[in-house]
């Protein structure tokens, strides 16, 4: 994933590696048949799925077309009781927040819990060269921290990874013992981690949704490490999406198992923790300061698109990756992306602009799957067609693909010539055989690994006449 | 300032009107839904008629809390009286080996441990986090426990603050039986019932020991918090 | 798909002027001219009863995509009226004409692979189940991954040939298991991908398109 080539000869070329690398696929495929598994028999406990679904989008349509009623309710909330806000319109704003907050302090060390958010501003690489220790407390970013990688799923960001491959990286990085037991591993990340939380200055932590209503933000986990991370450190800085937002408290009765149905399977994932301010004064420990930094980095510009808008409401469960068939053939670094997958194609384009990532709307078949699963019911492969029509509209297509298209439509428009062009293209087909297989074949890209049939003798057309 | 800023962003995008297509993509499903009323109301009760059922009485809740218990990996004991849970108590600390054990004051945990030959660590008021971790055990109290999810409900003054429940290698909860209840939309309720305005700086809901399954999506307990989680129920 | 109906005592044309529903355009991101591919439809179409469609994703097409298409236009009406009157050839027989045996008869085993436009814009899923298990002497096995796409997806296959194929490898993988003779779909442009890659692999499952199987007396 270098930063120097285009993003889009970057994906081709890490495609064709990855879907050469027949056994990393099946690997790939084999874990997310296991997630599957669990998830449609967690499904099927509800009484109606269909209709939670509807009710959990509901919710996240009322937050996102009131979104400056409900955020300034949130920041007013969390303000009263004593967390300190802070409105960043960039990656660079929110930097600087954090950084600023950290330096205040004094502070050596930092603890984070998973938080796709701070991938997206790069905050360790700043941090680091600022020179903070800075440790990834969730196993799985701890592994991918560990060498030196982007997370591959941003729910499971590790999962790419065989238990050797961990096992050999633990014994280089952290001189641990010789073992590939997934428990044996989890135990010498348990024991490193354990030292960290005690000894940190800072914990930052993401958010999955921030209740409007009381001003508190949620916390979604399964290890315990975003609770000792907001437990431990004197200071707890919250970095959230403005997106993130919900109305009300009991919204989380239906949100919290929605995220983990979709999410992992589970009904509930283990810890559900909502914060709302730092230590108070009758509570007997936790940081003594909050600071919850805001993030618009772009999500006002989707707002502004009242198609699009739909795809703020995501709650990042990662479920449209995990049934999605070109994540499960390309994997996730090869997206090039903080947030892979259907989602990832559909807002990476307003993020970070069309131009450049144009192509991951493309690189799809289409074929909904996404939005089947999708727990808040995002219309997602439509999105991608929306975004393939503005590129086609702004002439991004190219030269070559709209002439194409012009001739496609003059062709269909006119019987006699799409007649024609049939019989040209028996004709065409004969005339080829000599370069068929190779590159100067116009079906060169079909033809390398799949046959073509010889067009019928006899087309429908004839036949009907002949039937007559 | 950068919040008006924001704020000034957002009501500007928000000025154009959801297109109404994709709106209606949302509440459109392939099967004939009941669906209902938009508002706080309409998603409480998409809790209730929605997600898993989970019976009306107290031996339905329990029967549901202990299958999920199973499927959890929560050690969760019925006991009819608090003399019973003392016991049950004691019986862990003999074969936990517990030596030293994090407690709060809590009505509830007081009675149940005041016979406990171990040392204490109260984290009701400032204590020595280091101290915390040494500690083999956290008992801590709640605020509801859930029939439909089998998660205990704590807050910071219910559960001896942030760090007691999730530090020390196993989390033992007492709960009486009064404070079982449906769904967490119930337990939210009842924090809200009691804190009003004033909430505690943390809730959470505590569903099994801290699990992960990170390495080759293989299940292992005991990630980062606690290993062992102990719900004791005293039905009386 | 003509005979099959007439079979079943239907009136069947064919008219002659038509030729496209403007799809490839539409997915490509040219909506204007798909737009205008449409209008020719409408212009061919729009004196009939019902317009039987051998493939789920041209139907889907016409159903949902042209009122998107025809959103704000003076034509939204004709569309909404006549995209009710279009239906994919499987729903058409089952769901609208009420036949589940049109008296076919095939020796065989067969893995039924569902077209994703027929399956998740029009949820087309049993009508094809029905009608082929009582094609006499066809046994019908499900493959694990009979609801994955088949890699087709239109100009994606030939923009990103390496993902589409590999999607269709996997879907060999899962028709292999079933020891299948045939796969069978309702969609010619995912056999088109399927059996060309199938062939190119040297694989002995055969694939039909299911009016062809219907079709077998
Ligand atoms: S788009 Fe939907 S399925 Fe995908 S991550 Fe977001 S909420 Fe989950």
């Amino acid at each position: 994933m270098s930063q120097s080539t285009n993003p889009t000869t970057q994906f081709q070329t890490d495609a064709n590696r990855v879907t050469a690398d027949v056994d990393r696929r099946s690997f790939l495929r084999s874990s997310l048949r296991g997630y599957q598994t669990t998830r449609d028999a967690t499904q099927e406990r509800f009484l109606n799925y269909e209709s939670a679904r509807i009710a959990a989008g509901d919710a996240k349509w009322e937050a996102i077309e009131n979104l400056d009623v409900y955020l300034a309710q949130f920041a007013d909330k969390l303000e009263a009781r004593g967390a300190t806000v802070h409105w960043c319109s960039d990656s660079a704003e929110a930097r600087d927040a954090i950084l600023d907050i950290i330096k205040k302090h004094d502070a050596k060390s930092v603890i984070k819990s998973k938080c796709m958010t701070t991938e997206e501003i790069h905050l360790n690489d700043l941090l680091e060269k600022e020179g903070f220790e800075v440790v990834e407390s969730d196993l799985g970013e701890f592994i991918v921290q560990l060498r030196d990688e982007a997370p591959y799923h941003f729910v499971f960001p590790a999962m790419h990874l065989k238990k050797e491959e961990i096992n050999t990286l633990f014994q280089e990085k952290l001189k641990s013992i010789n073992t590939d037991d997934p428990e044996e591993l989890t135990m010498v990340a348990r024991e490193v981690l354990r030292q960290k939380y005690l000894s940190a200055d800072i914990g930052i932590s993401g958010a999955n949704f921030g209740v409007a209503e009381t001003g508190m933000i949620s916390i979604t986990e399964n290890e315990g490490n975003a609770r000792l991370t907001t437990s431990l450190p004197k200071v707890h800085i919250a970095l959230m999406g403005i997106e993130k937002i919900i109305p009300r408290l009991e919204d989380l009765a239906l949100m919290l198992p929605m995220l983990a149905t979709a999410g992992t399977g589970q009904h509930l994932t283990c810890y559900n923790s909502q914060l709302g301010g730092p230590r108070q004064d009758d509570e007997s420990d936790g940081p003594v300061e909050m600071h919850v930094v805001l993030l618009d980095n772009h999500r006002t510009r989707l707002l502004a698109d009242p198609e699009q808008r739909d795809a703020l409401r995501c709650i990042r469960c990662g479920a449209c990756l995990n049934v999605c068939p070109i994540f499960k053939n390309v994997g996730g670094h090869t997206y090039g992306t903080t947030y892979q997958g259907p989602i990832g194609s559909v807002i990476t384009p307003h993020l970070r602009g069309l131009k450049d990532w144009k192509h991951l709307s493309h690189s799809s078949s289409l074929c909904g799957a996404c939005s089947e699963t999708c727990p808040v019911k995002i219309d997602l492969h439509h999105h991608l067609l929306r975004n393939r029509r503005d590129a086609a509209g702004k002439g991004q297509g190219g030269l070559a693909e709209r002439t194409l298209m012009l001739g496609f439509t003059i062709v269909m428009r006119r019987p006699w010539l799409y007649r024609l062009t049939g019989r040209l293209g028996k004709l065409g087909h004969v005339l080829t055989k000599p370069i068929h297989g190779t590159r100067i074949d116009p079906f060169y890209a079909w033809k390398k690994t799949r046959d073509l049939d010889d067009p019928a003798k006899q087309s429908f057309k004839q036949y009907w006449k002949s039937r007559k | 300032m950068s919040r008006d800023a924001i704020l000034g962003r957002i009501r500007e995008a928000l000025s154009v009107k959801t297109d109404a297509h994709v709106r209606e993509v949302a509440k459109q499903s392939s099967h004939s839904l009941p669906v209902l009323a938009n508002g706080p109301d309409g998603r409480t009760q998409a809790v209730k008629e929605f997600l898993p059922f989970v019976g009306e009485s107290l031996e339905d809740h329990i029967a549901a809390f202990n299958v999920l218990s199973d499927k959890l990996q929560t050690e969760f004991i019925v006991v009819p009286t608090i003399d019973s849970a003392r016991q049950t108590l004691d019986q862990l600390r003999q074969k936990h080996q517990w030596e030293r054990v994090g407690i709060h004051d809590h009505e509830l945990v007081q009675s149940c441990v005041d016979q406990l030959p171990v040392e204490f660590l109260n984290t009701s008021s400032n204590y020595d986090a280091h101290e915390l971790e040494k500690c083999d055990v956290g008992i801590s109290g709640c605020d509801a426990l859930i029939a439909q999810t089998a998660s205990a409900l704590v807050t910071n003054h219910s559960a001896g603050g942030r760090a007691l429940s999730v530090l020390p290698p196993h989390h033992v909860v007492v709960a009486d039986a009064s404070q079982m209840v449906t769904t967490m939309a119930d337990g939210f309720a009842m924090i809200r019932e009691k804190h009003h305005e004033k909430w505690p700086s943390f809730i959470s809901f505590i569903t099994g020991p801290s699990r992960t399954a990170d390495i080759e999506r293989v299940l292992v307990l005991g990630a980062h918090g606690p290993k062992k989680l102990t719900i004791i129920m005293i039905s009386e | 798909m003509v005979n099959v109906l007439e079979r079943l005592g239907h009136e069947v044309d064919y008219p002659e002027g038509q030729t496209c529903c403007g799809q490839p355009a539409f997915n490509s991101g040219y909506f204007p001219e798909a737009k205008k591919v449409a209008d020719h439809f409408l212009d061919t179409f729009a004196d009939a009863d019902m317009v039987a469609v051998p493939s789920g994703s041209c139907t889907a097409m016409i159903r949902k995509f042209y009122p998107e298409l025809y959103q704000d236009s003076p034509q939204a009406k004709v569309v909404s009226e006549l995209s009710g009157r279009v239906f994919e050839f499987t729903e058409l027989l089952v769901n609208q004409l009420g036949v589940t045996d049109v008296g076919a008869k095939l020796k065989g085993t067969a893995t039924y692979h569902d077209g994703c436009h027929g399956l998740r814009e029009l949820g087309i899923q049993d009508a094809p189940r029905k009608l082929l298990e009582n094609v006499e002497g066809l046994s019908l096995v499900e493959m694990d991954e009979a609801q994955s796409c088949c890699g087709f997806g239109g100009t994606f296959a030939i923009k990103f040939p390496q993902i589409s194929t590999a999607m269709t490898q996997v879907k060999l993988g899962s028709a292999t298991q079933t020891e299948a003779d045939y796969l069978i779909s309702g969609d010619p442009s995912c056999l088109m991908q399927i059996g060309g890659y199938f062939s190119r692999q040297k694989s002995s499952i055969q694939c039909l398109h299911i009016a062809e199987v219907l079709d077998q007396q």
